[in-house]
């Protein structure tokens, strides 16, 4: 998953952006409103967590024009502002969602997590595929009921794949939603970590569940019976 | 709860009662003294005329019959009565209207010559009067030569006073009843007015019964308000001006100090929050900066708000202005340095002032670090300072970026900062509030001046010798 962090204090850049990537997010950081706006429409991401108070362009600002131009990414919006009708403010430009600064960073993971589920229509913490069972909250998988240790990116590409099951996802939907500015992308990374979690999951049960699609991309779906 | 309406109708009512109830009695004060004395003058006419008819004959006493003053005594229902009395105290003669009753002897009326109340025996309400007389002799020819010594008779008449009694009862139950008619006309009438003429007051009380602190926008008409209101609107509206620019000024304040510390904890806990749960990313001197960042923050608010309520102590003493501004310019040398600044001195040798040298170094660091924050590169701070008739005038000159001259009323307000977003840094927009708070309890001002190419002057004047105490700004 890919959030991007609009926000001008450097140290929440710091902390926050860590935390999110802690997490197995790919983060891109954005300074300022201009640079946010030009970032949130140049690229695919699935949460952006948006400071209201920003310099160049304030936040409210930013998200109106992101609605105007048809982008329907979620926003978790973070301000220091705490009145009713502040929020209320917030929620009627077009956010999905509202954080008063000081905020519990495992809230602000919470609820990133869940724009993140909103984003691909799921409620609910656990996907599961054929005898593929995946915990979102406790970022932790099954397969025929075994665990199987994965790596951060190993995890991100199977949570991606399953909540997009049944739909062949591009190599360049991988990256741009599993790597953010600061990764070093090398040609062939997604093929290695989709090797590398295919003889993961293959541990436990041989039947393979992701399916590569010739000059289409990759499918992650439950083998015919 | 008494109101004004309820306090003028219960002393209109009483006060008209009250008058009505002198009123009355005057009225009937008035017409009973009338009647009486009609009456009794009435009386007193037909005692006299028949003081005439009443005569001495060989010592006995006799009243002429034939005279027309003694046949009006004659019938009984002519309601006029006499009796005469001899010297020797018995009764000779009585009117026929008195048949078998009689008068009662006057006693202790002879000496005045005024009428009193009494009853004929048989209980008839009567007035008499009583005449003490020497009647004259029956036979003309002896009044020369009288046969006996004259003969003192008492003459009592009296008359019914039935009729008197009767209209004074009548008129004082017309005068009690027209009283109370009018009392409760009055009873019925006053509210009314009243509720009517004190309508805009009423009006007035319940807009000001409304008012709560998130309506201080309201405002009293005063178009169509009695005279003696709208002076009280007038005044409201204005009070109620000053309330709500005084609410605002504090919600302002709130919100930018609510924003100022926000900020700084959700920094503060977020690292707290990532170092607990990934030691790793632990990260002290950020944690350090935070603090120190609060630290200013809560040290110029509390330092303002001494200054403010006067609690700041000062100490009056030779002050050199021109050491201390190239003291405080030696400490931000490498702050100037990292920003591409030269500083730019033009000081009297020694401008030595009579004040607080704390307060005054606390205003002259203030100022001279809001330029080196705020100056363009590669720029030149210029620090002038003038000594002229015991005045002194300190300017501080600097390039800034993107302030116009709009911003410059500003520029002494508390968390006023250019950037709306209040981004980066550890300024709150504190240090030119508490310069210019300190400046005014030492008797001094602190003014700002932007000229067209951008360079900001800060001048701080005053008088080169003060013995002022530092007082509430």
């Amino acid at each position: 998953m890919r959030v991007l962090l609009v926000e001008d204090s450097v140290r929440l850049q710091q902390s926050v952006g860590a935390a999110l990537r802690r997490s197995g997010y790919a983060v891109d950081i954005s300074g300022d409103g201009e640079d946010g706006l030009w970032r949130a429409t140049g690229e695919a991401y699935d949460v952006i967590v948006l400071d209201v108070m920003l310099p160049k362009l304030d936040g409210l600002a930013l998200l109106k024009t992101l609605r105007a131009r048809g982008c329907a990414t979620h926003v978790l919006l973070l301000t220091a502002r705490d009145q009713v009708a502040d929020r209320v403010t917030g929620l009627q430009a077009g956010a999905d969602d509202y954080l008063v600064k000081p905020f519990a960073l495992e809230e602000l993971l919470a609820r990133v997590q869940a724009l993140c589920r909103r984003g691909y229509g799921r409620k609910d913490n656990r996907l599961a595929i054929a005898d593929l069972e995946i915990d979102t909250a406790a970022k932790q998988v099954w397969r025929a009921g075994a665990p199987v240790k994965l790596k951060p990116r190993e995890y991100q590409l199977l949570e991606y794949l399953a909540h997009r099951t049944g739909a062949v996802v591009s190599q360049s939907e991988i990256e741009a939603h599993l790597y953010d500015d600061e990764a070093t992308l090398m040609s062939n990374v997604v093929e290695s970590a989709l090797s590398s979690l295919r003889r993961k999951l293959s541990a436990a049960n041989p039947t393979p569940l992701i399916q590569t699609r010739r000059g289409l991309g990759y499918i992650l779906e439950a083998p015919p019976q | 709860m008494t109101t004004i309406r309820q306090q003028l109708t219960r002393r209109l009512l009483l006060g008209m009662g009250s008058l009505l109830l002198v009123g009355a009695a005057v009225v009937y004060g008035t017409t009973r003294t009338a009647l009486t004395r009609q009456f009794d003058e009435t009386l007193r006419a037909q005692a006299t005329a028949l003081a005439s008819a009443v005569e001495e004959d060989n010592g006995r006493i006799v009243v002429d019959s034939a005279d027309d003053i003694v046949r009006e005594f004659n019938r009984p229902e002519g309601g006029t009565f006499f009796q005469v009395w001899g010297t020797n105290g018995a009764v000779d003669v009585v009117s026929p209207s008195l048949r078998d009753r009689r008068l009662p002897w006057p006693a202790s009326h002879l000496a005045s010559s005024g009428c009193w109340n009494t009853t004929l025996t048989g209980g008839l309400a009567i007035r008499a009067i009583a005449l003490k007389f020497q009647p004259h002799p029956a036979d003309e020819a002896n009044v020369a030569h009288p046969a006996s010594a004259p003969v003192e008779t008492i003459l009592v008449v009296a008359a019914d006073r039935r009729h008197l009694n009767q209209s004074l009862t009548t008129l004082a139950v017309i005068l009690a009843g027209s009283s109370l008619l009018v009392l409760m006309l009055t009873g019925g009438l006053v509210p009314l007015l009243l509720r009517r003429e004190l309508a805009p007051l009423e009006a007035l009380a319940g807009q000001a019964q409304r008012i709560t602190a998130e309506s201080l926008a309201t405002r009293f008409a005063t178009d169509g308000l009695p005279g003696e209101l709208t002076p009280i609107s007038t005044r409201l509206n204005d009070l109620l001006q000053r309330l709500q620019a005084a609410f605002a000024r504090e919600r302002q304040f709130s919100d930018d100090l609510a924003h100022e510390l926000r900020t700084p904890i959700a920094e503060l806990r977020s690292l707290a929050e990532l170092a607990r749960k990934w030691p790793e990313e632990r990260n002290d001197d950020q944690v350090l900066a935070i603090a120190l960042q609060m630290e200013s923050i809560v040290t110029r608010l509390l330092a303002l708000a001494r200054v403010s309520q006067g609690s700041a102590t000062t100490e009056v003493q030779p002050v050199n202005l021109t050491g201390l501004v190239e003291a405080v310019a030696r400490q931000l040398d490498e702050r100037r340095a990292n920003g591409r600044l030269s500083f730019q001195f033009e000081l009297p040798p020694a401008l030595t002032i009579q004040s607080d040298p704390t307060l005054v170094r606390a205003i002259v660091t203030n100022l001279l670090d809001n330029a080196v924050e705020y100056s363009a590169p590669d720029t030149t701070v210029k620090i002038v300072g003038t000594f002229h008739n015991h005045a002194f005038q300190l300017h501080f000159t600097n390039t800034v970026r993107q302030l116009d001259a709009a911003d410059v009323p500003h520029l002494f307000e508390r968390f006023w900062r250019k950037d709306a977003a209040r981004t980066g840094g550890d300024h709150a927009g504190l240090g030119l509030p508490l310069a210019r708070a300190l400046a005014t309890s030492l008797g001094c001002t602190l003014t700002a001046a932007l000229n067209e190419t951008s360079q900001l002057t800060l001048t701080f004047s005053g008088p080169t010798e003060t013995n002022r105490t530092a007082g509430p700004i």
